[in-house]
């Protein structure tokens, strides 16, 4: 969904070394099905725009998965990102460079300053959305996305207006919810197990 | 390289690597002779392999490298000399089933006319274990430490630089020298090998500690046998063997010393007390002679008449014994076991550490990627199950997988 700008794509902090390193060459996916943002690329706009291209070719985006940073952004749309945004450069805020700052000698120079992102208006198209939200850290951004209103200061927030959003959390990224909130969706839980048992 | 495995892609899975000294499960991919990184052949080529293997949890290793080795096979180095090529390439076949797939064929203290006569003669390539360079032992050595190294040859050094390339001839194929350092002149003349880009070798000595420095200081970079040949270890002179933990070694350089772990010349204590002291340097050879890889029982070795009793060599008829004949493997498993020491670890004092101490690290003794594609799969015991080099199979422990594998087996039998 995303990538840093200039980072060379071996850079261990690159989400190409990441994805490969991870996922990839642990399972027999033909390389030709993957798409990765390519932050070297000489013409970034260009390159946001082949990639939403490349998503139409594709017939659409089956499914989502993604997380959410503490400030409530999926992808790089950080807060103040437009809710119908598509792939394009985006400036990484002071928080995510600070957050990221580690993963960098806490560095600050050596920290990338844009990615390439995928927009909230690209992931409203796919036609499954998957969410995952676990720890305390994130807690308040769930409580933002989901007991709130949608708000481009919160991104994530636009999923309410999608059809299908799965938002998968650990007991920890629920302790800013409302305890009713948390109750009936647990209940849901014992619905689903009756529905699914017998399968 | 032939056409028909021209940028054939082979990936072997379901492995452990040796890489960065740990033992990793990942996947490795080879091609043209060399070990590649996946990473640019997924997201600019977008291929997958075209050969998979399943290495059914193997471990995968580079090939073991010999710094010396006397023979093999029948074979002696310093004796054949009217069957050079031949003699090189029977013991190079008959290495790669121990795990060795890159070796310095030892010469040892010999008269001038067999450095003249064999020298220039030495294969530069073979149809198994690759040659690195020819292991000079000898014959600027201290005469009360020649070992088994015929009197009548041993020189001095008194003719320096010039002295040395007249009993030699030619130092073309040679890669390793080793000599005494409290030789007159020994200073000059280690200066100008080592900038001629051959590893001097300390050994067959008698050099205080002093002497040892001095001999590192100009270029020197290994010990040659540790402990066989030289003065033993003395609290108040330590001689060569304090060269492990002398702090007058220049800042960068690393001294590295071979050590026979054959079960008989060294004792498992003073493998011990050698690993313990200075891990990084140590590095495993066997020191074979022509015995090596000979069956139980009598054998005419050139002008020897010697005996293979309970994997040991002796002269015939008597209970002295004439060398060694453990082969490298089996080095490196009776070496894990007395020292205790990591799988990983025994595997690089016969792999990455003589790379090393060669500087061909770079293309040798490891698993990086742009190296050789020379490497072994072991099991957990050590035992070697397949060898390869240049990227194919050489040999082959089971029939199965020799099949799977396309082994081309040259094993001479």
């Amino acid at each position: 969904m995303d990538e840093y700008v200039g980072l060379p794509r071996d850079h261990p902090e690159s989400y190409h070394y990441y994805m490969f390193e991870n996922f990839f060459k642990h399972i027999n996916i033909d390389p030709k099905n993957v798409h990765i943002l390519d932050g070297n690329a000489p013409d970034l706009v260009a390159e946001c725009n082949k990639f939403e291209e490349k998503i139409k070719e594709a017939g659409g985006v089956e499914l989502f998965i993604g997380g959410i940073g503490p400030d409530g952004h999926i992808a790089f749309n950080e807060p103040g990102s437009s809710l119908v945004s598509r792939t394009r450069v985006k400036t990484l805020a002071q928080d995510t460079l600070e957050a990221n700052a580690r993963f960098f000698d806490n560095d600050m120079s050596k920290v990338p300053r844009q990615a390439l992102t995928v927009g909230v208006g690209t992931v409203m198209d796919a036609k499954e959305v998957m969410i995952l939200i676990t720890g305390a850290h994130k807690a308040f951004a769930l409580y933002k996305a989901i007991e709130e209103g949608v708000n481009h200061m919160w991104t994530v927030s636009a999923f309410q207006q999608h059809p299908n959003t799965l938002m998968l959390c650990d007991e920890d990224a629920t302790l800013e919810l409302r305890v009713k909130t948390v109750k009936y969706f647990k209940c849901l839980m014992d619905v689903h197990m009756k529905l699914i048992d017998g399968m | 390289m032939s056409a028909s495995r021209e940028n054939v892609l082979v990936q072997f899975t379901n492995c452990r690597l040796v890489r960065n000294h740990q033992l990793v499960k990942d996947d490795l991919w080879i091609r043209n002779g060399r070990i590649i990184n996946p990473e640019p052949v997924f997201f600019d080529e977008k291929n997958l392999a075209h050969k998979r293997f399943d290495c059914n949890n193997a471990i995968i290793a580079a090939g073991y490298i010999d710094l010396q080795i006397n023979g093999g096979f029948g074979v002696d180095f310093s004796y054949d000399t009217d069957t050079v090529e031949e003699g090189i390439n029977k013991v190079a076949c008959g290495l790669i089933k121990t795990g060795v797939t890159s070796f310095c064929p030892t010469i040892v203290t010999s008269p001038m006319e067999t450095y003249h006569k064999v020298l220039p003669r030495i294969p530069e390539t073979t149809n198994g274990a690759g040659v690195l360079g020819v292991h000079l032992e000898g014959p600027f050595i201290n005469i009360k430490k020649k070992g088994a190294h015929p009197e009548e040859c041993i020189k001095s050094l008194e003719n320096g630089f010039q002295g040395l390339m007249d009993v030699y001839g030619s130092l073309k194929n040679v890669k390793i020298i080793t000599l005494a350092p409290e030789l007159e002149s020994s200073e000059n003349v280690i200066k100008q090998l080592t900038e001629q880009g051959i590893t001097v070798a300390v050994g067959h000595s008698m050099a205080s500690l002093k002497h040892g420095e001095a001999a590192v200081q100009n270029g020197a970079t290994l010990i040659t046998h540790l402990f066989n040949a030289m003065s033993s270890f003395h609290h108040r002179d330590p001689g060569l063997v304090g060269l492990l933990a002398s702090d007058d070694i220049p800042k960068g350089q690393t001294v590295y010393f071979g050590i026979i772990s054959d079960g008989v010349h060294t004792h498992p204590t003073a493998l011990r007390i050698a690993h313990r002291t200075h891990p990084q340097g140590l590095c495993l050879v066997t020191d074979a002679i022509s015995a090596l890889g000979l069956e139980e029982g009598i054998h005419h070795i050139g002008q020897f008449k010697l005996e293979v009793k309970d994997s040991m060599a002796f002269v015939a008829g008597t209970n002295t014994l004439c060398g060694s004949i453990a082969p490298l493997d089996e080095c490196v498993r009776i070496f894990r076991k007395a020292t205790n020491c990591s799988t990983v670890y025994a595997i690089e004092a016969a792999t990455l550490h003589p790379a090393k101490c060669l500087k061909i690290e770079k293309s040798k003794g490891t698993l990086d990627f742009d190296s050789d594609a020379d490497f072994i799969m072991l099991d957990d015991d050590l035992n070697v199950l397949s060898t390869w080099i240049d990227g194919k199979c050489v040999y082959c422990n089971n029939e199965v997988t020799k099949k799977t594998f396309s082994c081309n087996d040259s094993v001479q039998n």
